[in-house]
């Protein structure tokens, strides 16, 4: 699980300079996409908390996004972090605020697809990600 | 049966069921009594809780740190060094990086905040946590949302109206307010955020024993 509790001085260090160097190529990498906003008036927005778990959370604002080639670029960045992964969340205003919650995580060796497409625009609807596979359940609290 | 004893069965049968509504309205006004007395306890507890971590982080408390182990004569389960030696949690002395930042970022990073006022930011955080991983729906936006409004209003109040004029006391009141805050996207973020970390230890101490 890449949310375990890290307590080894050693494992929090290299968490620590993981977290800042995975972070700045996932802004980096989504910058060339679009803009980020924390409060959400953009395109994404990438927590900037390192909460001491092996993860990266993603706001996503615009389902252009979600577009596999973006997905694809993320994924290679965990290619260097092993053991970590991005849990990209949709999170819209206006009338798709009602939609439920649903997001996916991209790990270097996969992706766990757990997004409800029948909310989504009809030109949205065929997204496919190589390698990845639906999510079976997904709590969200 | 006569029409006038008919009339007054009926008048009897409306008392009864009067009497029975009365009943029922007795019964679930208690059970309505019952529910919300067990809420108000419920988050009696959780106000205790909350207090309790807010004090342990105030004192330097880790709830992390180790404990002597059986065997080691009197300091046997006492926790072991440290306690105390952490700096209090009251200003910006030891900035952590790590963990839930009380105040986002995005908040204050772009503005032109006086140095030892931003450390006061840097520092304030829930944590370091142990317990959390992201999900798809932890509300973290909504959150963002909600301080950075409540400090608006905390700079107008104020009369803050360049932010380099807002002092170091001021940014610890601010984060003050955020923690004591109604706010249901404040309280019920940091809330969830605190019961993991609080349930992940207890958790642990039971494994531990």
């Amino acid at each position: 699980m890449n949310g375990r509790n890290l307590e080894d001085a050693d494992d929090v260090a290299a968490q620590e300079l993981q977290w800042a160097q995975s972070y700045a190529q996932v802004e980096n990498t989504l910058y060339r996409f679009g803009k980020s906003h924390y409060l959400g008036h953009c395109d994404y927005w990438v927590v900037d908390d390192n909460w001491g778990c092996r993860q990266h959370k993603v706001y996503v604002n615009n389902l252009e996004m979600l577009s596999p080639n973006i997905v694809k670029l993320l994924q290679k960045v965990l290619v260097g972090f092993p053991g970590w992964e991005i849990v990209v969340a949709l999170d819209f205003e206006g009338p798709a605020k009602s939609w439920p919650k649903m997001g996916l995580i991209i790990r270097s060796n996969e992706i766990v697809d757990d997004l409800k497409r029948q909310y989504f625009p009809s030109s949205y609807r065929h997204l496919k990600y190589e390698g990845s596979r639906y999510a079976p359940v997904f709590t969200n609290d | 049966m006569s029409a006038i004893e008919l009339k007054r069965s009926l008048h009897q049968v409306g008392y009864e069921l009067s009497d029975i509504w009365q009943i029922f309205g007795r019964r679930n006004r208690t059970r309505i009594r019952n529910e919300l007395k067990y809420e108000l306890a419920a988050l009696r507890v959780q106000l205790a809780l909350v207090k309790h971590y807010y004090i342990s982080q105030k004192a330097g408390f880790r709830f992390d740190q180790p404990r002597w182990p059986k065997g080691s004569g009197e300091d046997s389960g006492r926790w072991s060094g440290g306690v105390g030696t952490q700096a209090p949690n009251t200003g910006p002395v030891a900035p952590r990086p790590r963990g839930h930042h009380i105040v986002p970022g995005e908040i204050y990073r772009n503005e032109d905040l006086h140095p030892e006022t931003r450390r006061v930011f840097e520092g304030e955080t829930i944590g370091p946590l142990r317990a959390q991983a992201h999900n798809n729906g932890d509300g973290h936006r909504e959150y963002n949302k909600a301080v950075q409004e409540t400090f608006d209003r905390f700079k107008a109040e104020r009369g803050i109206a360049r932010s380099e004029d807002m002092t170091p006391n001021q940014a610890r009141q601010f984060i003050d307010e955020i923690r004591g805050s109604a706010d249901p996207r404040i309280r019920n973020f940091n809330m969830r955020i605190i019961m993991r970390e609080l349930r992940f230890f207890i958790r642990r101490g039971r494994g531990g024993e």
